[in-house]
């Protein structure tokens, strides 16, 4: 019967996200004083890409043809494989290391259209993607170790469910948390990494690598992309802050906690949005010291939680 | 909640010794102070004596409003407000951070109370800020940070020290003072802030 | 009644210089201030003779030998440079050098500097000696920078900013100590005398961390090698006044904290080898500043050095530990005293008449300058520890302590210090005062000036050369029982 649960509550996340996608947009709209187009828009943007046209460049391989499909597959299936707002036991699958490892398919998916299209731009984003992550990569690693120590397990379903009883917000629970919304500005191309929203190429990092595509493999793209963020938010207020998750399977317990869910997403969604308006991008070479500050802030997590 | 206040002036120690800008230095300093004060109050709440809302008072009244003031002030006329070039470079000064709070952790392990080793931590934050840089206001929001760990290592080890925490309270104020004209006045004569200058006297 | 006397002439003297415009005016309520601080002392001198130690205003304040020592010289010392002090700063006030805000600004600094001074040495808390510390950090430090010429203002910068991390190091020093007591602090722990009496319930070992904190923290106000490097620049570059001050009484008290804190740590089992401290950064002290001594080219950045070859000797003498070491100790700091401030005073005479602080750029001072001359020679013979002056039996009683306790290493050591400081001191002094061609040198005018401090200088050091085996024995012999156990 919990099965059947874990499969609504994944489907109902998938329908909802570019709806958050579109709240994170209105938000900054009316953080910057214009009223800005209306939440339900990328829908309607995905469904525009989704009737046009593919133009496919002639020196590009195979990558360009299946690329999108495998990436959007990937996301689709970790969406899948997360607790959302019920969580019981789970004994089958949930492993982080996979999570992280299926998100990671689509970086290098996308690094290597990037490649594909034999366009300057394109190459120039794949290599500060890929050198972003060189120095993203260990810190998303310490803090699944510190998930560990905490709670000695990898699964994240037992993860949540140890981390929902009692209020254990000490010192080291509070700095990780810090460290792994960092990486989450990282991972998903948000300021001050990379500006979503630019329109100029030399700027571009997640955007320049799929310059060259159209039409569905486009919608694949960004539909991939959108749920790479939400499941990295998912991630983060499961493991982070999961007060409120339910494990009963009566209907008033799990809408109480499908309403306690979506207003942690809104939380969560007004500072990114609130980031986003107020600080400016950082310069490329400016990028690692903000991630060596991440780190450090992970290695401190483990040792105060371990002595 | 004492415990998220400790980990805020944690984090705030770790961002500090990295910043470039003087201005941001200003704020991580004023946040910290503020949760210093905070953890006053929370403490004064719980034990109950009433120096600790004294304490959370003057802190709050002297570190968060005042001391950011005077340094505001000291460096309006300065051309360059962010460290070009560092002793110690951001990236290095963040490891190294993260390694010797490691190893305070580990070496004062036996002693049960945050407060202690948070303290600790930020006196060597303070030392990190004074030597690595070059500019003169870092180096005096360097030797303020230290004195804020003094506070904390004072308040976690003997109860009841009125005398050491107001002594010291304004002692930090008059510092500033003294510093912040001081700065003002090299300003003045040199023209510039960086203490690559400040070496024509030598054996 | 002293206490409130004191209290008067302070806040009479501060108020003078804040609302009086009249330069000559507040420069001679100063001196007058220092003048009635003086008697004051001498009076609480004879009651101390009668007693052991008086306590005023509930134990606050606590005055026994010791504290006296550091009195007097801190009165008389304050009266002379006020005395001197008074032709300086009218002078350049006159010669439109300053403005008359920096005048007034000089008087007030002064008059805190000397009310820290003795706040600190009458002070019964242990953290009121620190405050009295950081007071004179503080005032000092615009003191320093006088000039706001270039090289000024960077000695202030690395005073400020040595010495406060300095005093910072000391606080947790000091924190460490209460901590070790092992009870419940309520405010009388914080009393010395308190301490002094419940000399078992210490924990040895974080005792010792603690005495090692505050010896560096306090250490560096002292101006200990390695942590003297303010010293050179500080003491140079500031005006004559201050830095005999400074040289003479600051560092002095400095070392007065550190011995308060020993006297105490002394008194827990175990500690024997504390001792060793003292012995090895007085070593350092000696070799490092004077083989610095010996490269120096300018004349005011020797003397600072040969400042921290004086404290090095003192740092010897309470190491070694008997009786006659730290009576050397204790006679030394007295004749430091007034043998530096004499020292910087002639030298300000000489910068104000040949506006150089080069040794090399100064020659034939005998012909040009011969009062002040005769001055500097007396002043060389002092510090240098020549006889019959009382710095040449200090350092003999040193030395015959070190031997008399076994270490021959530190012994050698010391007696080669003094020679080389010797060497280094007398070279430069005979080049400036006999050398030169035989052309034609005028008498210069300003010779005359400011002669009557140094000549009051060199009258207490020949009461004490004279006094310090019958009239002030007692005094001295009280103290050295204070700290000897």
């Amino acid at each position: 019967m919990k099965y059947i649960i874990y499969f609504i509550q994944s489907l109902i996340l998938l329908a909802l996200t570019p709806l958050f996608i579109g709240i994170i947009k209105n938000f900054k709209a009316t953080f910057r004083g214009y009223k800005g187009s209306s939440v339900f828009q990328p829908y309607f943007d995905l469904q525009k890409l989704f009737g046009k046209d593919r133009v496919i460049s002639k020196s590009s391989s195979f990558i360009t043809a299946i690329a999108p499909i495998i990436s959007l597959s990937s996301s689709i299936t970790v969406i899948f494989l997360i607790p959302v707002f019920f969580n019981a036991e789970n004994s089958y699958y949930g492993n982080l290391f996979i999570i992280f490892f299926l998100l990671g398919i689509i970086k290098f998916l996308s690094s290597l259209l990037g490649l594909d299209s034999a366009s300057t731009f394109g190459g120039m984003g794949s290599s500060r993607e890929l050198f972003i992550s060189m120095f993203a990569e260990p810190i998303m690693f310490i803090l699944v170790a510190f998930l560990y120590l905490e709670t000695k397990t990898f699964n994240i379903f037992s993860i949540s469910l140890i981390n929902s009883e009692g209020f254990k917000y000490n010192v080291a629970h509070t700095i990780a948390a810090i460290g792994f919304a960092v990486l989450l500005m990282v991972e998903n191309a948000r300021m001050p990494v990379d500006n979503p929203e630019t329109h100029l190429e030399l700027t571009m990092i997640h955007e320049a690598m799929i310059l060259d595509i159209s039409g569905r493999d486009l919608a694949y793209m960004e539909f991939a992309a959108y749920i790479k963020l939400t499941a990295f938010i998912t991630i983060f207020i499961n493991c982070f802050f999961p007060i409120g998750i339910t494990y009963s399977l009566n209907l008033s317990s799990i809408c109480i906690a499908f309403a306690i869910y979506i207003l942690k997403v809104l939380g969560v969604l007004t500072v990114i949005s609130i980031i986003e308006s107020t600080m400016a991008k950082f310069r490329l070479f400016r990028i690692p010291e903000l991630l060596s500050a991440a780190f450090s802030l992970s290695l401190v997590a483990i040792v105060i939680n371990y002595f | 909640m004492v415990e998220v206040l400790v980990s805020f002036i944690l984090i705030s120690g770790i961002a500090m010794s990295g910043f470039r800008r003087v201005n941001l230095l200003n704020r991580g300093f004023a946040l910290q102070s503020l949760s210093i004060a905070l953890v006053c109050l929370v403490k004064g709440y719980t034990s109950g004596e009433y120096h600790y809302y004294i304490l959370f008072l003057l802190t709050l009244i002297t570190k968060v409003i005042i001391i950011p003031f005077i340094i505001d002030r000291s460096i309006k006329d300065t051309k360059k407000k962010r460290e070009t070039e560092l002793i110690l470079s951001g990236n290095w000064s963040y490891i190294l951070l993260g390694i010797s709070v490691a190893l305070c952790f580990v070496f004062l392990r036996d002693f049960s109370d945050y407060l202690f080793k948070v303290g600790c931590i930020l006196i060597i934050t303070g030392i990190i800020l004074m030597m690595g840089r070059k500019k003169a206001v870092t180096q005096m929001i360097g030797l303020l940070t230290m004195e804020n760990g003094i506070v904390l290592f004072e308040i976690s080890m003997v109860k009841m020290g009125s005398i050491i925490e107001f002594g010291i309270v304004f002692e930090m104020l008059i510092m500033a003072m003294v510093m912040g004209v001081m700065v003002f006045r090299i300003n003045k004569t040199f023209d510039t802030i960086n203490t690559d200058y400040l070496s024509n006297l030598k054996e | 009644m002293y206490i409130y006397l004191m209290i008067a002439v302070f806040t009479g003297a501060i108020l003078v210089a804040l609302l009086s415009n009249n330069i000559n005016k507040i420069s001679c309520v100063n001196i007058l201030g220092m003048l009635i601080l003086v008697i004051l002392t001498l009076g609480i001198g004879i009651n101390i003779a009668h007693q052991e130690h008086i306590y005023y205003f509930g134990g606050y304040v606590y005055i026994d030998s010791l504290s006296q020592i550091q009195l007097i010289i801190i009165t008389t010392v304050s009266f002379i440079t006020a005395a001197y002090s008074h032709k300086y700063i009218v002078d350049e006030y006159k010669e439109k050098i300053i403005s008359l805000k920096k005048a007034k600004g000089y008087f007030v600094l002064f008059q805190i500097f000397v009310l820290s001074m003795i706040f600190l040495c009458m002070s019964n808390n242990i953290m009121g000696m620190w405050i009295g510390l950081e007071a004179t950090t503080l005032s000092t430090a615009f003191l320093i920078g006088f000039n706001s010429s270039k090289l000024s203002l960077e000695a202030a910068w690395k005073y400020i900013i040595i010495c406060s991390v300095g005093l910072a190091i000391g606080l947790i020093g000091i924190i460490l100590f209460i901590y070790s007591l092992n009870a419940e602090v309520n405010t009388s722990m914080l009393q010395w005398t308190y301490l002094l009496s419940r000399g078992n319930i210490f924990n040895r070992n974080i005792l010792m961390v603690a005495f090692t904190f505050i010896f560096v923290g306090i250490g560096t106000k002292a101006g200990i090698a390695p942590m003297h490097t303010w010293l050179s620049d500080g003491h140079s570059e500031a005006p004559s006044p201050i830095s005999a001050m400074m040289s003479g009484i600051l560092i002095n008290l400095a070392l007065y904290v550190i011995i308060r804190f020993y006297i105490i740590v002394r008194l827990v089992n175990g500690t024997e080898n504390i001792r060793y401290m003292f012995i090895v950064f007085g070593c350092i002290s000696l070799i490092i500043s004077s083989f610095s001594i010996l490269k120096q080219t300018n004349y005011k950045r020797l003397l600072a050095f040969s400042s921290v070859e004086n404290i090095g000797i003192m740092c010897l003498g309470f190491g070694f530990g008997g009786t006659l070491g730290v009576f050397g100790s204790l006679l030394h700091s007295i004749v430091h005293a007034f043998g530096k401030s004499l020292l910087f005073l002639v030298s300000g005479n000489i910068l104000k008449a040949y506006k150089t602080k080069r040794i090399g750029n100064i020659k034939y001072l005998i012909k040009t300058m011969p009062y002040n001359s005769v001055f500097l020679i007396i002043g060389i013979l002092v510090i240098t520890g020549t006889p019959p002056f009382a710095s040449f039996f200090s350092e003999f009683k040193i030395l015959q302590n070190g031997f008399n306790n076994g270490n021959y290493i530190s012994v050698a050591i010391l007696a080669f210090a003094l020679l080389i400081a010797f060497v280094g001191f007398v070279i430069p002094f005979i080049k400036m005062i006999f050398q030169g061609d035989n052309t034609e040198y005028m008498r210069m005018e300003k010779d005359k000036e400011n002669i009557i401090p140094l000549i009051i200088a060199v009258i207490f050091i020949l009461f004490i050369s004279c006094t310090f085996d019958n009239l002030l024995y007692p005094l001295i012999n009280k103290a050295v029982i204070i700290i000897c156990g």
